[in-house]
């Protein structure tokens, strides 16, 4: 059973061991959310690895006020953020207003399932849009984090969280619909 | 009967009023369950900035494969992607992380090392100006002499301290 505030104290404690546990239990957790956001495998993990020293060097400065998985994923995803904005210089906005008229590539199901199943063709259609629909969706479908969760994470207003998740799963929906059409 | 908007949808199946296993049983709008709930709570819930126009008419047979495609798109949003994590990937953080520690431990030794000789040598003068002000002024003046094979010599013992850090870190690769 894994003890949060044991573990936590005994990391304090300089214990490399119970950080090394800590590591293994949240490591899906923090692949996911930066995975999610940068695509190049190898920064991913380099990204992974920056996320947990940091976890570790600022471990002192959680209170329990929230569940631990929810401040690794906000760690995570500030990293990724900062690592995006320095590499990409991304910008939050410009695709919001837009994404009623969002297209994907187009690469047609056929070709991308040719050696894919529909799960991988839902990623890859997740992978194609904005970053902010992107997070949303994966911590609220795949983490299972609440909307208050989410928003402690990535600090986006509920109604907007609410709007991105909404937004997303249409636009999802209906590529998915096409795609089962082909199928068939 | 009201006809059911993606957003209602949605919300229902985020209540886990129906899931994937059970859209393979709504053959027909009769037999779906979310038909029969009244959704004034539900409007007050949505965000205003997504509410499309969908009270055109839907006919029962789309709206039921909207269902099953949203209770699909559900599912497989919960499969986790294939994202490979490296099997001895928490090793490698502890790795890093020692490495990491040891180098600001190391900054730090460094760090005291200087003080203390800076210090050292301030008490240095201190005491020989109390017992001799020739020989204080004379510990001045040979400092002045050599200051450039004093400045050498610390350079030196801080790059070779450099180079043996970054060979540390060249062999000791971030995610072997």
């Amino acid at each position: 059973m894994f003890d949060e505030k044991d573990i936590v104290s005994r990391i304090l404690r300089n214990d490399l061991r119970a950080f090394e546990l800590l590591v293994e239990q949240y490591e899906r957790l923090v692949f996911h959310v930066v995975g999610r956001l940068v695509h190049n495998q190898a920064d991913t993990q380099d990204i992974c690895q920056e996320v947990f020293i940091k976890i570790n060097r600022n471990l002192g400065q959680f209170e329990f006020k929230s569940k631990l998985s929810t401040w690794i994923a906000r760690i995570a995803y500030l990293v990724s953020i900062n690592y995006l904005k320095k590499y990409r210089k991304i910008n939050f906005n410009e695709f919001s207003e837009e994404m009623e008229n969002y297209h994907f590539t187009d690469e047609s199901p056929e070709k991308i399932t040719e050696k894919k199943d529909t799960a991988n063709y839902v990623n890859q259609l997740i992978d194609q849009m904005p970053e902010q629909y992107r997070i949303v969706l994966t911590l609220y479908h795949l983490n299972e984090f609440s909307y208050q969760e989410i928003e402690d994470i990535t600090g986006m207003p509920e109604g907007t969280i609410k709007s991105y998740l909404f937004r997303g799963r249409k636009l999802l929906k209906e590529r998915l619909e096409i795609y089962l059409q082909k199928e068939i | 009967m009201k006809k059911l908007t993606d957003i209602e949808i949605q919300e229902l199946l985020e209540k886990h009023i129906f899931n994937a296993e059970s859209s393979d049983h709504l053959q027909t709008d009769r037999e779906n369950p979310a038909l029969d709930i009244n959704f004034s709570d539900t409007e007050s819930t949505a965000d205003n900035s997504i509410k499309y126009d969908y009270n055109q008419s839907i006919s029962a047979g789309d709206q039921v494969n909207d269902l099953e495609t949203y209770a699909l798109l559900f599912d497989l949003l919960k499969k986790e992607p294939e994202i490979p994590v490296p099997m001895s990937f928490a090793r490698q953080v502890t790795r890093r992380l020692v490495a990491e520690n040891t180098k600001i431990n190391d900054f730090r030794f460094y760090l005291l090392i200087s003080m203390i000789s800076l210090f050292g040598l301030a008490i240095a003068y201190y005491s020989l100006s109390m017992l001799d002000k020739k020989t204080s002024d004379l510990f001045i003046e040979t400092l002045i002499n050599y200051k450039w094979l004093c400045a050498f010599t610390l350079g030196g013992l801080f790059i070779v301290q450099l180079i043996v850090q970054r060979m540390d870190v060249r062999t000791t690769p971030k995610n072997s």
